[in-house]
């Protein structure tokens, strides 16, 4: 039976998302398992910490010398096959986890992507037109698409 | 009365035989604006999470050009400009791609007497995959215009429309348009896709343009002749935080991705690997997921996987 408790659908609970039937699933979850109630809350907790984070901007060359974290991965898979497998695995992973979170916590919005969805659509419909019917093609953008900028 | 085609799916060839009576609507449909001048209403409709939403647009055909919504956008010749402020954006910058495929390729067609629309006297064609029809084209008769457009999803219902509620002073045009300069940042087509840009996808979709956006974006375009998906791609990992509200989320395989449906289709947007992907497209339900399955990574390490697991709660949203 599929655990209805996983990360991606607590996470869009609390960002309101699942479909009313997930909804209701969900709900009914929480009430029978008060456990879920304690997690859903501390997963909630953590969110909210890590997005009251100011940003913070990394020093000239911090990220150069931290490297990305698969360039972390690859130099690091190198060494476990020279060692205990099992204890390098986890040297790696742990290592892997601190420079992601190292990148995550320090430096927010370094490297992340922001589509501007409406431009996309405005984009894709102006070459639909070029290629099909233009006035179908066209029309829908000069309504709202609510998808902001 | 029905004239039906027997027009046999097989390989998607590009450049495609342009000879079927669907195809040959849609370019009657672009001959029509460049050689007509009218003036009307067309009506949007379409569905989303929300419910049923309509809305009513002017068109203008002068001078062999296009203006929808009191000239905010602007077409001509298969080039495109958007009017924000008091500055054109330059949308499109060419014509009709020749590798996109015909629409028999996929898809059967079936030809119709049609209604009476806008007090004109049209042809409908029906479109069919799997005997399931996903879209129906009002032509008007004289001039090859477009008069109505209607799209299905997997279930037959009706997902958007567009449809001319009102129509007149319909005559061959006089003039040239005067239109704005191609911008230097429009999108630019690029002589050969990304290495590693899939040549196809889903049931049918094939790639028939790349292009370079502003910021070192690529837009892949993909069409199966009826359905095209344009597949928007961007270095770095997505921000949630970022993306308008509204949106439901959905899964595909390991693919977590947010939708929102809008009066020309959907738009998906997720994180694969180390890059944010846009997919617009008027594609149905079951066409998207065959979409962005092919587009998942094909083989995530579990380093990556690992990395993506420690770092999730902070793309969370």
């Amino acid at each position: 039976m599929t655990d209805l408790f996983d990360d991606d659908r607590a996470s869009a609970w609390l960002d309101g998302e699942l479909n009313p039937e997930e909804q209701a699933e969900f709900a009914a979850l929480l009430e029978s398992e008060p456990g879920r109630r304690d997690a859903l809350a501390e997963l909630d907790a953590t969110r909210s910490l890590v997005r009251s984070l100011a940003p913070a901007v990394p020093e000239a060359g911090f990220l150069a010398s931290l490297g990305t974290a698969d360039e972390v991965v690859v130099d690091l898979n190198a060494r476990r096959s020279q060692s205990n497998r099992r204890r390098s695995t986890a040297l790696v992973a742990g290592l892997a986890a601190a420079a992601a979170l190292v990148v995550a916590i320090l430096v927010p919005g370094v490297n992340r992507a922001r589509p501007a969805l409406a431009a996309d659509v405005q984009v894709h419909q102006a070459g639909l037109a070029a290629s099909g019917d233009p006035v179908s093609g066209l029309a829908p953008l000069g309504a709202p698409t609510g998808l902001g900028r | 009365m029905v004239v039906a085609l027997a027009v046999v799916g097989g390989a998607l060839p590009s450049g495609a035989d342009r000879t079927n009576p669907a195809d040959r609507a849609l370019d009657r449909a672009r001959e029509a604006i460049h050689d007509y001048e009218f003036r009307g209403t067309v009506e949007l409709a379409w569905h989303d999470t929300q419910g049923r939403h309509r809305e009513t647009l002017p068109v203008v055909a002068v001078d062999g050009g296009l203006r929808v919504a009191d000239g905010r956008v602007l077409q001509h010749n298969g080039r495109s400009w958007l009017r924000t402020d008091q500055r054109w954006t330059t949308l499109w910058s060419d014509s009709r791609d020749p590798k996109a495929p015909g629409i028999s390729a996929k898809y059967d067609i079936a030809r119709r007497r049609g209604p009476r629309i806008v007090g004109r006297t049209t042809e409908v064609l029906v479109i069919r995959h799997d005997r399931r029809v996903v879209e129906r084209m009002a032509v008007d008769r004289e001039t090859g215009m477009m008069l109505r457009r209607e799209r299905f999803d997997d279930s037959g219902a009706p997902t958007n429309r567009v449809e001319f509620i009102s129509l007149e002073g319909v005559h061959r045009r006089h003039g040239v348009l005067d239109v704005p300069r191609v911008a230097d940042t429009a999108p630019v087509r690029m002589a050969e896709p990304p290495s590693g840009s899939h040549r196809s996808l889903g049931d049918g979709f094939v790639l028939v343009d790349s292009r370079r956006l502003p910021r070192q974006e690529t837009q892949l375009r993909y069409s199966d002749g009826v359905f095209e998906a344009s597949i928007f791609r961007r270095a770095g990992a997505l921000d949630w935080d970022s993306l308008p509200s509204g949106g439901t989320r959905v899964t595909f395989g390991s693919v977590r991705a947010r939708r929102y449906r809008t009066s020309v289709g959907s738009v998906l947007v997720w994180q694969s690997g180390q890059d944010t992907v846009t997919c617009v497209t008027d594609a149905s339900g079951r066409d998207q997921a065959g979409i962005v399955t092919d587009l998942m990574p094909s083989s995530e390490s579990g380093w990556s996987r690992t990395v993506r697991f420690v770092t999730s709660p902070f793309s969370w949203k």
